[in-house]
């Protein structure tokens, strides 16, 4: 029996068939939507807003956390952690063993004893302060950037685009921002509040997001009263370190403190400026390497989101990353590889398969001559990768959701001045013909 | 002129909209599906998403919102989805709005 599979047996198995740490001790809060949700596999839901004003830890002990807690002790199964549960199903290890493993035995002992109406201090928090961004990346959409809901605005809903049940691309989600950016936000005040009472001792890990944190008008605030605070909790930001993030003003903000700076890129050039539409490759490289030079950067990692269009160069920015750690140090700076699965037109499996045999066998190359500058971790993601290519089915309406990534694509470049055919020649004989 | 009731989802919301109507000597068209006369509308969250509600509004010259309390609502959901609904109206001033306290639960 693996360790995983011994520690389920011996920490959660004996308390529920269902029981995960994260529903008490991880979240992930939007402070400027008032939303929260648990970990990253569930569907977020509204904060009661009068809830935040009588008890500012309801940010987090939502009464619908506290009714999934309930179940859990039950052993029963939430209906929103489905993702775990079909994994489980499906007699893999789900999400929910590797997340209770963050916390002690005795935390989720103590989670399991407890009164599920009881509010929990967190341990782990992802804080999104507002959805401000100067990007509006292909895969993202209005309800992450204000670039995105200024595209709806300005040319309105993208138009036959099927498999978009969740309407991400039609509308400009204003209520996604339920204040003005200078007015006082009772979500960011409720936070503020729980980490002077409980949180600073409480919480281990605090990751900043967006939008784009760093242009959020709150960001600097935070810095700044971070910075004031006794706490052996670790800051990181996930940044697009694109154009006007001021990088030597953030440095210099967070001088005394050591943070994790994470950033979003997955290709190399026009491919990238392609999808990360209105970020500058090379004045990205050049923040990084900003990063890279400062004291107070602890480690970079470069977030992978693959997608249909991301893995032609891709290798051209492992081989970038390898560079970097020549010059900055082998522990600097990682790479973490996700899969990009929403929207289901960007992922890989909309390519032919001949592309995809080629891309997996291109990347199975490159993986085998770098086998010795890439970490053991990067090596099995990568690995998992190029199976997912080969391997994995194409969903049963491949010809719709082909449709939906012309339409959406044709449409795309309109609206940014850009041109699918010519940055992307090799694919486009197959773009034609869809 | 154009007014939308935001309220719960109960025959009280539509109760409270023709009251709100004879007040204005006009009329309470009932839930906003044909919107093309002047009057009163109403609208729950129980009807429509938040999402489509942010552009649905658009159309009324003034909301009106019916401070109901948690416990008449059924799903909580819906209720958190309308205060969300009332911090966005309000804050960024979308349109003229009056909240509509109520004395007893409704």
């Amino acid at each position: 029996m693996s360790d995983v599979l011994k520690y389920k047996a011996r920490v959660l198995d004996t308390k529920s068939q269902s029981f995960c740490g994260a529903k008490w001790y991880e979240a992930v809060i939007f402070l400027g939507s008032g939303k929260t949700m648990s970990c990253h596999h569930n569907p977020y839901h509204e904060v009661s807003d009068t809830a935040v004003l009588e008890n500012y830890k309801a940010i987090h002990n939502t009464s619908e956390k506290k009714q999934q807690r309930a179940e859990m002790l039950r052993g029963e199964r939430s209906e929103g952690c489905n993702y775990c549960w079909r994994l489980e199903d499906n007699n893999s290890v789900s999400d929910r063993v590797y997340k209770s493993q963050k916390f002690t035995d005795a935390d989720n002992q103590l989670a399991f004893d407890s009164d599920p109406n009881a509010d929990v201090d967190l341990q782990s928090l992802e804080l999104h302060f507002d959805k401000v961004c100067q990007m509006a990346c292909s895969y993202c959409h209005a309800g992450y950037s204000t670039t995105w809901a200024q595209d709806i605005k300005q040319n309105g809903a993208y138009e036959n685009v099927e498999s978009d049940k969740q309407q991400h691309y039609k509308y400009q989600r204003k209520i996604d921002q339920l204040f003005k950016p200078n007015q006082e936000n009772l979500y960011v005040e409720a936070f503020y509040k729980w980490w002077d009472a409980d949180l600073h001792r409480t919480l281990k890990e605090l990751r900043i997001l967006g939008g784009e944190p760093l242009l959020s008008p709150h960001i600097w605030r935070f810095i700044e009263w971070f910075k004031s605070k006794d706490t052996e909790c670790s800051l990181e930001f996930v940044t697009n370190l694109g154009p006007k993030v001021d990088v030597p003003r953030f440095l210099n903000a967070v001088d005394g403190k050591q943070v994790v700076v994470m950033t979003s890129m997955e290709t190399v050039g026009e491919h990238a400026e392609y999808t990360r539409d209105g970020v500058d490759y090379e004045l990205w490289c050049k923040n990084v390497e900003l990063c890279l030079q400062s004291k107070t950067v602890s480690r970079m990692s470069v977030l992978f989101t693959v997608n249909a269009l991301s893995m032609f160069n891709m290798c051209d920015l492992m081989a970038k990353i390898i560079h970097w750690r020549s010059v900055y140090g082998k522990d600097r700076i990682n790479m973490s590889i996700n899969i990009l699965r929403y929207p289901v037109f960007q992922n890989i499996t909309v390519l032919s398969d001949t592309a995809r045999q080629q891309l997996a066998t291109t990347l199975e190359q490159w993986l085998e001559l770098h086998r010795n500058y890439i970490t053991d971790y990067e090596y099995q993601q990568l690995e998992r990768l190029v199976s997912y290519v080969r391997v994995v089915d194409a969903p049963d309406n491949l010809q719709d959701v082909r449709k939906d990534f012309k339409s959406f694509f044709t449409q795309y470049d309109k609206r940014r001045g850009k041109s699918f055919k010519e940055t992307f020649p090799e694919l486009a004989d197959w773009y034609r013909h869809i | 002129m154009k007014y939308l009731c935001i309220g719960n989802p109960t025959s009280a919301t539509n109760d409270i909209t023709t009251r709100l109507a004879v007040a204005k000597k006009t009329i309470n068209h009932g839930l906003a599906i044909n919107t093309e006369q002047e009057g009163f509308y109403h609208i729950s969250l129980a009807d429509i998403s938040i999402l489509e509600a942010e552009t649905f509004l658009e159309q009324f010259d003034e909301l009106y919102f019916l401070d109901q309390g948690k416990e008449t609502y059924s799903s909580e959901l819906v209720y958190n989805n309308t205060r969300a609904l009332l911090l966005y109206i309000k804050n960024w001033n979308v349109k003229p709005l009056k909240i509509v306290k109520l004395k007893s639960p409704g």
